[in-house]
């Protein structure tokens, strides 16, 4: 195995890499990326057994194939330490890699690819190929709502739906949830629901190009986005998906409709003086006026803030947990957003003011009991 | 002046034991792990008084228990029925005293200074205390009665079991002095052995030492003893203190390789922990796991909630999951011990959407909750989930 490559291509690639590979793991080989030289290119792998990246690099000599797994942490640094000039790579005796570049030589100590881990094999996959700025969208939408408790490892991921007529994805960690429908693109591929974890949503948000398509395999256990010289492969996070739509209020009958910029920038700061545990700030409704207020009894600080909204139900407070409640505010895109209230111990259901085409976006937050 | 009362329950696993069973009454009890016929590798919980005739006290290992009085009771601890009865002790406690501090399932300080004339005098609520013990729960206390809560604990060890000891302000220094220094709080083996080497045995001969020597010799903790060894303790009886953490623990007879039989242990001891948990109506934002492999290389990992728990389910998740990573190479397993801590009152907080169910869970584990306490700890158990 012996080729040359550029050092920009390398270290974008490696940092890529980067991004699954465990810095610290109880199996110590997944600390390495596997370097494979074939005719084509050269392919760099890691893995942290969930999540698996692949990616084929030009290089500019390719001299007899072959393999070798390299330590991700002493490789990334080396090259991210070098000038944007062309490397010599050789496979010499015993698994030792020789690097060579116009001033230095230098030897790691590498693996045998047979210690690495074989890549998962899809069985009765199917394909389909969907917009990225569609599944971008979808995704950046739902990911902050994901669970990360491992009470219930079902929540654990961007539940992904394909039905018929819509493609759907919906997270939720219990406390709020988000759920977006898409009705106007259609998969050419038989329903089917899939528990993404959310390692791999952020690989491939990083991913994903602006334009264009990327096609998905998917079988029982995996799935795997192909994006041109990169793929991306993730186990499904298993378990029973909870019914959702049974949480979903449809009888919330008062409405607030409030700047979203002005809402952001108070509950900030009136945030500031909430108990740093629990982030509990009181939104105080009354017609067309919301007070926004928080104190820690423990270290005695408060704050409140007035704000003009429009609001035709009767006075009521409610209280919530303020990062929950920035997340959400954060993702509605419109100027404007609307809350659809019922009572202070049942969810708020929260919407931008206006729709994209073909789309219907809702997000749902649970209170925090007032004592 | 304060008046402190300190209630020591005789024996306690042990006295409920032999209560339950008139067939092992004035029979040496030992309460703790399998003896395994001398071969068990776990340790002596409570010992009955027959039982410490024959050199056998709690914390020893349950092997050497078997050497000294093979022919001892050897019971499983049965934690919840302990927990049951302390429960009812506490609270005939709080009919007499305004501030309780359960230091434990068998013992708790009761401040009843300012209440003494509404029951006409610390002894007579003490003696009450005493007598609905015996009539209530057919177990003996010893009760120590003082101005501090060093003095009641130490009057209270004085005459046990069943002992009733007052010492009064002015009797301090002679209830005292004779007493050995092991006695006193913060003389422990170390403690006991440097002042030993020193020719200081007594509490009269320890206040001989000057406040000076004792400071340099044992730092911050010789100020301590110049003070205990007057009878000086101004610590007060806190109510509101309770156990900053709760775990059960578990050593196999030998070692265990089995996943599902680890599983299912870990299961058994999540049900425990839950139990205690939610008998004193609190949660937990903290799991620990405890581990030890056959060659007592011992690995705790705690696991921090973002949502307080308290179903026996959700501490089992988290416990096997960690179990799950401190083992993935299926050593051969000692002991497993499960633990909350970071405990809060349950009630209130962040609501969820899935709370119906979450309800009829944590309405599912307390009707489990008080089958046990009726029916005892084996009425009901939760089967293995594989």
């Amino acid at each position: 195995m012996k080729f040359s490559i550029n050092q920009s291509t390398l270290l974008e690639a490696l940092q890529n890499i980067g991004r699954v590979v465990p810095t610290r793991s109880t199996t110590p080989i997944l600390e390495n990326i596997l370097f494979d030289l074939e005719d084509g290119g050269l392919k760099i792998t890691g893995t942290d057994l969930e999540v698996s990246i692949t990616t084929r690099v030009p290089v500019e000599q390719v001299d007899t194939p072959g393999s070798i797994a390299l330590p991700a942490r002493v490789m990334t640094e080396m090259i991210r330490s070098l000038p944007d000039i062309s490397i010599q790579f050789e496979l010499e005796e015993n698994n030792k890699l020789k690097i060579t570049t116009d001033k230095g030589r230098y030897h790691v100590s590498g693996l045998s690819k047979d210690n690495y881990p074989e890549q998962p094999q899809f069985s009765d996959a199917e394909n389909f190929t969907v917009p990225n700025q569609l599944i971008a969208r979808m995704l950046q939408k739902t990911i902050f709502a994901v669970s990360s408790e491992e009470l219930r490892p079902a929540l654990m991921g961007v539940f992904l739906q394909i039905m018929p007529d819509e493609f759907r994805m919906v997270a939720t960690d219990g406390h709020r949830l988000s759920k977006i429908v898409n009705r106007g693109f259609k998969a050419e591929v038989s329903p089917l629901k899939m528990i993404i974890p959310p390692k791999a949503v952020q690989i491939a948000l990083k991913n994903l190009e602006e334009e264009g398509d990327t096609e998905l395999t998917i079988d029982q256990t995996g799935l795997q986005f192909n994006f041109g010289n990169t793929t991306l492969y993730t186990r499904l996070v298993e378990g029973e998906y909870p019914d959702y739509e049974r949480v979903i209020p449809r009888d919330n009958d008062k409405t607030l409709t409030v700047d979203r910029e002005l809402l952001i920038s108070s509950v900030k700061r009136v945030s500031l003086f909430a108990s740093a545990l629990t982030h509990q700030i009181r939104l105080e409704l009354s017609p067309n006026q919301l007070l926004v207020c928080s104190e820690d009894l423990e270290v005695g600080g408060e704050g409140r803030e007035t704000l003009d909204v429009e609001y035709d139900g009767e006075p009521m407070e409610i209280g919530y947990n303020a990062n929950y409640l920035l997340d959400i505010l954060r993702h509605a895109d419109t100027e404007q957003v609307v809350f659809k209230l019922k009572s202070p111990v049942r969810a708020a259901l929260i919407t931008p003011t206006a729709e994209n085409e073909n789309e219907s976006f809702i997000m749902l937050i649970m209170p925090i009991k007032l004592g | 002046m304060r008046v402190i009362i300190h209630v020591d329950m005789d024996a306690f696993y042990a006295s409920i034991e032999q209560r339950d069973n008139p067939v092992i009454r004035n029979r040496p009890v030992v309460v703790g792990a399998d003896p395994a016929g001398g071969s068990g590798r776990g340790v002596v919980s409570a010992a009955s008084y027959e039982a410490r005739t024959f050199g056998i006290h709690s914390a020893m290992p349950i092997s050497t228990a078997y050497k000294r009085c093979p022919h001892a009771v050897f019971l499983p601890v049965d934690t919840e029925k302990y927990c049951r009865v302390s429960s009812g002790i506490m609270a005939l406690f709080h009919e007499y005293a305004p501030v309780v501090e359960a230091v434990s399932l068998d013992e708790a300080f009761l401040d009843v200074s300012g209440v003494q004339r509404l029951f006409s005098g610390a002894e007579r609520i003490a003696r009450t205390i005493k007598e609905r013990i015996l009539s209530e729960h057919r177990l003996t206390a010893s009760v120590g009665i003082a101005p501090n809560k060093l003095l009641a604990k130490m009057a209270s060890e004085f005459d046990k079991p069943d002992g009733f000891t007052v010492v009064p302000q002015e009797r301090v220094q002679q209830f005292l002095d004779p007493l050995p220094v092991s006695a006193l709080w913060g003389v422990g083996k170390k403690t006991d052995v440097r002042l030993a080497a020193m020719g200081v045995r007594t509490v009269r001969q320890l206040r001989a030492v000057p406040q000076q020597d004792l400071e340099s010799i044992f730092g911050k903790n010789g100020g301590s003893l110049w003070n205990y060894a007057r009878g000086l303790d101004d610590s007060p009886v806190e109510a509101g203190r309770q156990a900053k953490s709760i775990s059960n623990e578990h050593t196999f007879a030998r070692d265990e390789t089995c996943p599902e039989v680890i599983a299912d242990t870990i299961l058994q001891l999540s049900e425990k922990v839950g139990f205690r948990l939610r008998n004193r109506r609190l949660t937990a934002k903290t799991i620990t796991f405890k581990l030890r492999f056959e060659d007592f290389q011992t690995l705790v990992r705690a696991k921090t909630v973002d949502h307080p728990v308290s179903l026996s389910e959700d501490i089992y998740a988290a416990a096997v999951g960690i179990y799950g990573e401190l083992n993935r190479e299926r050593r051969p397993v000692r002991l497993i011990g499960v633990g909350v801590s970071h405990l809060g009152e349950s009630g209130g907080g962040q609501m969820s959407f899935f709370s119906e169910e979450r309800e009829t869970r944590e309405q599912l584990s307390l009707t489990i909750d008080e089958i046990k306490k009726r029916f005892g700890e084996n009425a009901i158990r939760r089967g293995p989930r594989y």
